[in-house]
């Protein structure tokens, strides 16, 4: 046998470092729930605004509706931003 | 809190192995979470020890074993079984330890970052003959040996890992052979039925 061939022999029991796969986890679990979060900060400014203009659209005073749909896609772009990495 | 409650993973002690068809199916279900847990416990060693290879340095290979995993994490829902998972997550792997490779030389292109450089962890002396051999050639014929010799890979799995024909992996396995065998016998290091 090569002595290379011994070599790789030998690698083929490294072991990742301990710790690796819980690093990984950890980091996918947040990740994972940073991703939820930004949806549902979306979903909410969205639904706000849409409520907004429905008023709108059904003659409901125009100038409370329109500070409601502001004010909902501006909650939802800052929390959008929030939770950018 | 209702973040937390999406991912209801087991405890690691209460983990059992999967295979890649187990982890298939459960990519098929929607169950991306407990796929990945899987993976990660399933290839955590042999991503660690290809990125060893291909990189030779273990702070690196550490480096990219984590960017690997995460980068799979990312793109789970991307995976549509259409090749195999190992083929997917040596192809991952690879990328990440060439980008990472790439960086590296590029920033020690900087006087500044050469002194500010951080000395990388020492290989086991086991085998840090062999990741420096490795070192010396291209790459590859680095990815193709390893592949073969430590994957244990048949000449056609390197072949379908590696994109290229048959007959190239061949020449590349031989002039790696060459190259090794010749690296060791520079350095007087000998078979062991010699010393």
């Amino acid at each position: 046998m090569e002595p290379f061939e011994e070599g790789f022999e030998r690698l083929r029991d490294a072991q990742a470092p301990a710790g690796l796969a819980a690093r990984v986890l950890a980091a996918a679990r947040e990740d994972s729930e940073t991703r939820f979060r930004r949806r549902t900060a979306l979903l909410n400014g969205l639904a706000s605004f849409g409520l907004a203009a429905c008023a709108v659209a059904g003659g409901h005073t125009l100038l409370p509706s329109a500070v409601l749909a502001v004010a909902g896609l501006s909650l939802s772009i800052a929390a959008v931003c929030a939770n950018t990495e | 809190m209702i973040a937390k409650l999406l991912w209801h993973l087991p405890g690691s002690e209460s983990f059992m192995a999967r295979t890649d068809s187990e982890i298939q199916q459960l990519l098929r279900a929607g169950r991306v979470e407990e796929a990945f847990e899987a993976i990660v416990y399933a290839y955590q060693h042999r991503i660690y020890r290809l990125a060893l290879a291909m990189t030779g340095d273990p702070g690196l290979a550490e480096d990219a074993a984590q960017e690997t995993l995460l980068r799979l994490w990312r793109h789970m829902g991307s995976f549509r079984g259409e090749s195999q998972l190992g083929t997917w997550i040596y192809t991952v792997c690879r990328n990440r330890c060439l980008t990472l490779m790439e960086r590296r030389a590029n920033r020690r292109e900087d006087p500044a970052d050469v002194l500010a450089a951080r000395p990388a962890p020492a290989a086991p002396s086991d085998y840090s003959d062999l990741l420096a051999a490795l070192q010396a050639l291209d790459a590859p014929q680095r990815e193709a040996v390893t592949l073969f010799y430590l994957e244990e890979q048949s000449y056609e799995d390197v072949s379908r890992h590696m994109g290229v024909p048959l007959g190239t992996v061949k020449t590349w396995l031989h002039r790696a052979r060459k190259a090794l065998a010749d690296w060791f016998a520079d350095r007087g290091i000998v078979e062991k039925g010699e010393r």
